[in-house]
């Protein structure tokens, strides 16, 4: 009697929560399918959509006009630059705060995690000037700059989490960048001007700049939420 | 423990990152500062010489202001409220025995690594647009007319856009956390008669509270900053624009340097508040 009620809550349980996953995956799944759709199929109705023929084209044609390898390097060198950048300086820091602490530790630990809040848009335009005096506006390496302080706290932490969020990092990748630098987020940026029917495209282009850190963010879950938390939730 | 000689090695160890984020951060710091007080329209004139507090009290008294910080509020608000109780939802629900947990888990966290530039596109054009969006479809094929999602209903829309993005984040968090509870106690308040309501009203939530406000925190000083999303769907238009949103246009679109870094002085002092809160939290964990 008791077996039977586990397993009828077990059932309804799973029924539910993979209803629930489902929803909350669908736009992702969604652009999966119209990725591989012609622009043509990929705006007529769902059932129309799943019906039709596959292709990679879309792929393809995003590759060719807009570059997606480019873009895609640039994305791996700035977050992995300003990671290991950032690895250098706060390895040694969080060893010694470690092994030798001191009345301060605490304080500077925190000190360092606060400076991770302070808000980007209060300093956009001296950073800005800055980099156009030292001639490093859409560079790799002006990205990298920006990017390693922000690296730094998080580092004492996990190293996973700031590539994840360095790789989707948008407010200083959209405005400090323009052609040679410009990383995925810019990349996809570039779609949001409205020329007419392209949501296969876009599809393809959106898998392609999320793909890479979707499977990355699976592997490091429980990483992520020590990390994310700076150690508050056990 | 700490000798002399490795309390000095520990300090010249420590020097590197503090120097670089108090470099980082100080300079640009000071530079914002140093502009907030002066009227410089780089399109118009250039330097114009300092004007004081007249910036700060220009930003404030803009007519753009208000509506930016109710924006901002409604926005972080209404995202903090639904990540917070779905996401509790959503926590209880991963707890129970399912098959295939892992893979569920997985869907459900997922929009967390999505971009947020993918995000805003993706829903504004395959979900949202009035004509080929997925809603359309599905309001059509019921017979109703399609809503015009970002123009006619931006802010709800915004908020469900960063809301899917950040329930992940939420239900992480507090699934961790529930997962840390001693089932002893609910057991033992199981065999007492206690009803399921109960049990969650009184034993999981107080156990809960600390998780849900470390989630409220974190997520609130993200959401201030929130920018890619707003950039890519509506552009601040149609009612949509945050502070954030607001000092972006002003600096970089307007080019009234002064204004916008005086605004900027505004959304650090802002953060920092609401920093000091979660810090506070966070250090008593570290001694714990």
């Amino acid at each position: 009697m008791a077996r039977a009620k586990t397993t009828r809550h077990k059932t309804i349980a799973t029924i539910i929560a993979w209803m629930v996953g489902l929803v909350i995956f669908f736009p992702i799944l969604w652009i999966i399918v119209l990725s591989f759709k012609s622009e043509g199929d990929a705006i007529k109705t769902p059932l129309q959509v799943l019906t039709s023929a596959w292709t990679i084209d879309s792929y393809a044609v995003v590759q060719d006009r807009s570059d997606y390898f480019k873009h895609f390097s640039n994305s791996v060198i700035v977050a992995v630059g300003s990671t290991l950048l950032g690895i250098l300086v706060a390895v040694p820091a969080a060893w010694s705060m470690a092994f030798v602490p001191s009345k301060r530790t605490r304080g500077i630990l925190m000190w360092m995690l606060s400076t991770k809040m302070l808000p980007a848009v209060g300093v956009l335009y001296p950073i800005y000037l800055l980099f156009i005096e030292l001639g490093i506006l859409d560079s790799r390496i002006g990205l990298v700059i920006v990017l390693t302080p922000m690296a730094i706290p998080g580092i004492a932490s996990t190293m996973l989490l700031n590539v994840i969020l360095a790789w989707n990092e948008a407010f200083w990748t959209l405005n400090l960048t323009a052609a040679k630098a410009a990383p995925l987020t810019a990349f996809i940026a570039s779609y949001s001007s409205p020329e007419g029917l392209f949501y296969a495209k876009l599809s393809a282009a959106s898998v392609m700049a999320i793909a890479p850190i979707l499977v990355m963010g699976w592997f490091s879950q429980k990483q992520l939420v020590r990390g994310l938390t700076f150690g508050a939730v056990k | 423990m700490a000798t002399q000689h490795s309390k000095s090695a520990a300090r010249m160890m420590m020097t590197p990152a503090v120097v670089l984020l108090l470099g980082g951060m100080l300079v640009p710091l000071v530079m914002t500062l140093y502009f907030s007080f002066k009227k410089y329209l780089p399109l118009r004139g250039g330097d114009l010489g300092w004007v004081g507090f007249d910036n700060y009290v220009r930003f404030v008294s803009s007519s753009s202001f208000w509506p930016a910080v109710a924006t901002t509020l409604l926005i972080v608000g209404g995202v903090l409220v639904i990540t917070v109780l779905l996401g509790i939802a959503l926590a209880l629900l991963l707890d129970q025995p399912i098959w295939g947990q892992g893979v569920v888990r997985i869907m459900v966290i997922a929009p967390f690594f999505v971009m947020p530039t993918v995000s805003g596109l993706v829903w504004k054009n395959m979900f949202m647009d009035p004509v080929n969006g997925f809603f359309a479809h599905l309001w059509r094929f019921f017979g109703a007319e399609p809503i015009q999602w970002l123009s006619q209903a931006s802010m709800p829309s915004l908020v469900m856009i960063i809301s899917w993005q950040w329930l992940p984040f939420a239900t992480l968090i507090l699934l961790t956390a529930i997962q840390s509870l001693d089932s002893e106690q609910l057991e033992a308040a199981e065999m007492d008669g206690a009803r399921p309501f109960g049990r969650f009203w009184f034993i999981t939530l107080p156990h809960l509270a600390r998780a849900i406000t470390v989630v409220i925190l974190i997520q609130t000083i993200f959401l201030l900053s929130i920018f890619a999303e707003i950039f890519v769907t509506t552009a601040g238009a149609f009612g949509t624009k945050t502070l954030t949103y607001l000092i972006f246009q002003r600096v970089l679109e307007s080019q009234n340097v002064g204004l916008g870094s005086a605004g900027g002085v505004y959304a650090i002092i802002l953060a920092n508040l609401v920093a000091v809160f979660l810090l506070r939290i966070v250090g008593k964990n570290l001694d714990a």
